[in-house]
């Protein structure tokens, strides 16, 4: 697991010029418009998602079966990554969004959506490889959207009231994205572990 | 003790089957791997390692099945070309494999590259094929492996890259305890080498003999057309009809006496048997 993790964080590394200037870039402009703040977060989980194509271009997979790590460790790992970049990427965005001014809970809900996406791709794009599973990100993005427009044109003819959320709803939501989380890890583990790897 | 023993293994995909393979590879001996393009040399690695699901048989690799964790340990594997993510540079891969191998030697790691002159912190993705295929060498070297499976790890290389790789085999069978699988498309390299041939064609195993066997078993005959067919069909494995009459690759053991057949190299039954067309 240690060797798998380093391995990413060197190849985030050659990346990390790009990252760091998006978040100086963010933060400067954030005094401005607060709402870049949400976009660094989905940055950090795309990133995830680039590098794991990294390795399928050079066939990293196929030699992890040779490597003394199990499936199960190389799908972990993944996890494991994303939380280890996505948690400081929302600390900084937190912080900034207190300096601010900016409410904070949006970009804790940001940082659930983030997750969402992740759980949703990474199964898919470790067991289908990136070609294939940028059909699935394309048909997702396609139902968010068509889903929300549908969604306010329903509202804007006054057919439909949104309920009153409970007042602990970002705790909730939480709880949710937690349990998504675990569920993706069981799918991508079990949809990777009979994968011909090649 | 054998270093690989495969029973009964078989693989189909829609338009390819591995059937039913049986070989063993003794400790301290180097099997070399033959046959045409997509006759499953590279499916057979696959299995062995892990990386494809078989359907049915049995994969032992030093008295373990080879889905035990500690196996892994002990296999050192060079692909058919380089499979290191090419952002990383060899002084950052040997960290990463210090962190994925309990038995990881930084030293003698070090030492592969400087005896390779691979540069240590140029991108991976600037080598050269023949340099790309020492790094995976120096890796799979470098944690004190005693099976070392390579695919087709000396196609594509000049010469003396080839040289290099072949010296270094020979080095690492010098300890009885170290066993060498290689699949190539190249026979000279592997009869310079190998102590077993195997030989695959769609997908069956032809034959998993000694080497030194091979060439007391088969032989070359030359007669003519009418000679040959006096033969007990089951002799031939393989003729070609010439202006000059027949030559014909023979099983030694079911020629009538009298019959004598001239040696034969590794390449040329490889290419007979590739061809075969019995009488």
């Amino acid at each position: 697991m240690k060797g798998l993790l380093r391995k990413d964080f060197y190849l985030l590394w050659r990346y990390f010029k790009f990252y760091l200037m998006i978040m100086a870039a963010v933060a400067g402009l954030a005094f401005a418009d607060s709402i870049i703040l949400i976009y660094p977060i989905f940055f950090a989980a795309m990133t995830v998602v680039g590098l794991t194509g990294v390795e399928e271009k050079s066939r990293w997979q196929l030699y992890t079966a040779a490597l003394p790590c199990s499936r199960k460790t190389v799908v972990l790992e993944k996890y494991l990554f994303a939380a280890l970049l996505l948690f400081p990427t929302t600390a900084i965005c937190f912080l900034i969004a207190i300096l601010i001014h900016f409410e904070p809970v949006i970009i804790l809900l940001n940082l659930c959506a983030a997750v969402l996406l992740l759980s949703l791709f990474l199964p898919v794009q470790l067991r289908f490889g990136v070609e294939r599973a940028r059909l699935f990100y394309l048909i997702i993005i396609v139902a968010v959207i068509s889903g929300f427009s549908a969604l306010s044109g329903i509202q804007e003819e006054g057919g439909l009231t949104l309920p009153q959320l409970p007042h602990f709803y970002p705790a909730l939501i939480g709880l949710l994205t937690a349990l998504a989380a675990g569920i993706s890890i069981l799918c991508a583990w079990r949809l990777y572990r009979n994968k011909e790897l090649a | 003790m054998n270093a690989l023993v495969i029973e009964h293994l078989s693989k189909a995909y829609d338009k390819f089957r591995l059937e039913d393979i049986n070989l063993t590879l003794p400790a301290g001996c180097i099997m070399g791997l033959i046959g045409e393009n997509g006759a499953g040399k590279s499916t057979l690695i696959r299995l062995i390692l892990g990386a494809a699901i078989k359907d049915g048989g049995a994969v032992s690799v030093l008295g373990y099945p080879n889905s035990a964790p500690q196996v892994k340990e002990e296999i050192g594997f060079v692909a058919d070309e380089q499979v290191f993510p090419d952002r990383l540079t060899p002084l950052q891969l040997g960290k990463v494999m210090n962190g994925i191998y309990q038995s990881w030697q930084p030293e003698t790691y070090r030492r592969f590259l400087n005896r390779f002159s691979l540069p240590p912190t140029q991108e991976i993705r600037k080598f050269s094929r023949g340099m790309g295929m020492k790094l995976g060498l120096a890796v799979a070297l470098s944690h004190a492996p005693r099976l070392l499976i390579l695919d087709e790890a000396t196609s594509g290389l000049d010469p003396v890259a080839r040289e290099d790789i072949l010296d270094l085999l020979y080095e690492f069978t010098r300890d009885p305890d170290h066993s060498v699988l290689i699949s190539s498309h190249i026979v000279s390299d592997l009869e310079k080498l190998c102590d077993y041939i195997a030989f695959l064609k769609n997908g069956r195993l032809m034959l998993c003999e000694e080497k030194d066997r091979l060439s007391e078993e088969y032989g070359l005959i030359r007669l003519s057309e009418s000679e040959l067919s006096a033969l007990d069909p089951a002799a031939v494995v393989h003729k070609k009809v010439t202006p000059y009459g027949c030559e014909a690759l023979v099983k030694r053991a079911l020629l009538p006496r009298g019959i004598k057949a001239s040696p034969i190299e590794i390449e040329e039954l490889f290419v007979a048997m590739a061809k075969e067309e019995t009488v």
